[in-house]
């Protein structure tokens, strides 16, 4: 969801002359944090590092937290226009999470929800695909997770699985006995971009082409616990190129050929919360099948998967957890499309994607109500990354 | 038995004569002390809409609608929670007996509940009469107040849970 200031500076100028303008109220909130780490040891996986080294898209693979960094802070406004009608937007700026110095402003969501009542809700404009639990609720708002790193698998800058969908999404709840609740969600919108790392917007070549739905259980407990299944599909049109390290000019009718993927997608969850343990769990995978047939296979899968087991102690201000992440993807370095990068204009070029398999081991500490700080050991143990790595984070939220 | 009905006859009889001859003269009665308000005043009360349809409920229930958790009361009307600022006297007894958490807990669950549903933070009022104005205006209001506060007769809101301190 890259734009740069000067793109959003007339958006926010909008904004802040239509509230003014209606006297609606604004109710704002915001997420940040900043982040120090260090790493040290070998490369958890020698080839991995040579890979990366020679066909990554930066010095380190994204969210390596070496040294300080500030990741960003994501303002949420809302404003209630009618009693059924709120209007969402969100902003999130930061720095870009590689080696750049470059500040960026990123459009979360911006969409306006209507309520007709409590089983039937249409929003629509730009939101959270309706996937899992991260993807919708925890993706960089630090302050409302126990852990620092962000886990590949919903890394917006990798794509891995659709993050966000410009379209319209109909949701709601209905009672399932007790004071359970059933959510579902079903979304249509616009899919995925040719890159993955360039899905402004989710505009791409074939409009609505991704729908996306969700149904989930809610157990309202000292905290809300869910269970859930979601999944997607999608026709991505991309461009074949076979060779890392490559730059084709797709404004240039020769010399590419074009490619088309049918995405579909799967995205169980579960999260179970007590008042002193906590257990969190997503898995993803996606096939992505060739409808060209120009491709050296006829199919690619991707696996993600991550769980976390936290404790709540200290009269729950103190949250140790561990924590697994993997991913495992096509081929070796991201396949057809998950390799590919946008260099702006008409160049894409492909670069060597790593997996990742780790182990986190932490705290976090409620210092304040608005302030949370964290400390984690990760223990890599495939990819470029190196083996050990040391991360402490200052996460707020009001 | 004679003797005894004697004695008490007595004894009722001399004693007055007794306190006067040797007491000082009695100052004007005091005030009588404030009549000790009942029990429940001292506690609180949890509050709905009159047109909700609910009666008497656990404190575990009430914590469902009031944190949104359960976010729609039987009959499919959005709940909308009110809460007290924090030197209204109650607003403790509320997190500790009702909700089980701490103050911070709750300032934490409600951001955390913007940012997943859109809904807004409650408003904090700074009296029971607020609060009693605030969900009888609100179809799926539900708030607390002391018990005391409740005007006889009302109508406009109906107690769903008794807490005594």
């Amino acid at each position: 969801m890259n734009r740069s200031f000067r793109q959003l500076l007339p958006l926010l100028l909008v904004m802040g002359w239509s509230s003014a303008a209606h006297a609606v109220d604004i109710r704002v909130s915001a997420f940040g944090d900043v982040t120090a780490g260090i790493t040290a040891g070998d490369p958890a996986n020698a080839e991995d590092a040579a890979n990366f080294d020679k066909y990554g898209d930066d010095i380190w693979p994204v969210n390596t937290n070496s040294g300080v960094g500030t990741m960003g802070t994501d303002f949420i406004m809302l404003a209630d226009l009618t009693n059924n009608l709120t209007w969402l937007g969100e902003i999130n700026f930061q720095a870009l999470r590689d080696s750049s110095t470059e500040y960026e402003a990123d459009v979360e969501r911006f969409l306006v929800d209507y309520r007709v009542n409590q089983a039937l809700n249409i929003q629509t404009g730009l939101f959270f695909t309706p996937i899992g639990l991260y993807n919708r609720f925890l993706y960089s708002r630090a302050w409302l997770v126990n852990s620092i790193q962000i886990p590949d698998m919903f890394e917006e800058e990798l794509n891995f699985a659709p993050s966000h969908t410009s379209g319209i999404m109909v949701h709601g709840g209905f009672f399932a006995g007790g004071s359970n609740t059933i959510n579902y969600a079903v979304s249509v919108g616009n899919g995925r971009h040719d890159v993955p790392d360039e899905t402004t917007y989710a505009r791409d070549a074939t409009p609505f082409s991704e729908t996306a739905g969700l149904v989930e259980l809610l157990v309202p407990g000292f905290k809300t616990s869910r269970v859930g299944v979601s999944g997607w599909t999608d026709t991505i049109e991309t461009f074949k190129i076979d060779d890392y390290n490559v730059t084709v000019d797709v404004g240039d009718p020769v010399g590419f050929e074009e490619v088309r993927l049918r995405d579909v997608g799967f995205n169980p969850f579960v999260s179970l919360e007590t008042r002193y343990v906590s257990l969190f769990g997503e898995y993803v995978f996606s096939h992505m099948t060739d409808l060209e047939g120009n491709l050296p296979e006829d199919s690619y899968d991707y696996h993600g998967a991550m769980a976390e087991l936290s404790f709540h102690v200290a009269r729950r201000k103190v949250h140790p957890y561990v924590r697994f992440d993997m991913t495992k993807l096509p081929e070796d370095g991201g396949g057809p499309f998950l390799s590919l990068r946008g260099l702006g204009g008409n160049d894409i070029h492909r670069v060597w994607v790593p997996e990742t398999t780790n182990l986190l081991l932490g705290a976090a500490y409620d210092a304040h109500k608005h302030a949370r700080l964290k400390a984690e050991y990760g223990y890599f143990m495939n990819g470029p990354r190196p083996m050990h790595a040391i991360t402490t984070q200052v996460a707020y939220g009001f | 038995m004679a003797s005894s009905r004697l004695l008490l006859l007595g004894l009722c009889v001399s004693l007055p004569v007794f306190a006067q001859e040797v007491l000082p003269a009695a100052p004007a009665p005091p005030p009588p002390p404030p009549v000790a308000p009942p029990a429940v005043s001292d506690g609180l009360v949890v509050i709905v809409h009159s047109g909700v349809k609910l009666d008497e409920i656990t404190p575990a229930k009430v914590r469902k609608f009031y944190l949104n958790m359960a976010p729609a009361f039987p009959g499919g009307v959005k709940v909308e929670s009110v809460d007290l600022k924090d030197g209204s006297g109650i607003r403790p007894l509320f997190l500790e007996k009702v909700l089980g958490m701490s103050a911070e807990e709750l300032d934490r669950h409600w951001i955390e509940r913007q940012y997943q549903t859109a809904n807004a933070v409650p408003d904090r009022l700074t009296s029971d009469a607020e609060v009693i104005a605030w969900v009888a205006k609100h179809e799926g209001g539900i708030g607390f107040v002391h018990a005391s506060a409740i005007p006889a007769g009302t109508t406009q809101v109906k107690v769903i849970l008794t807490v005594e301190k």
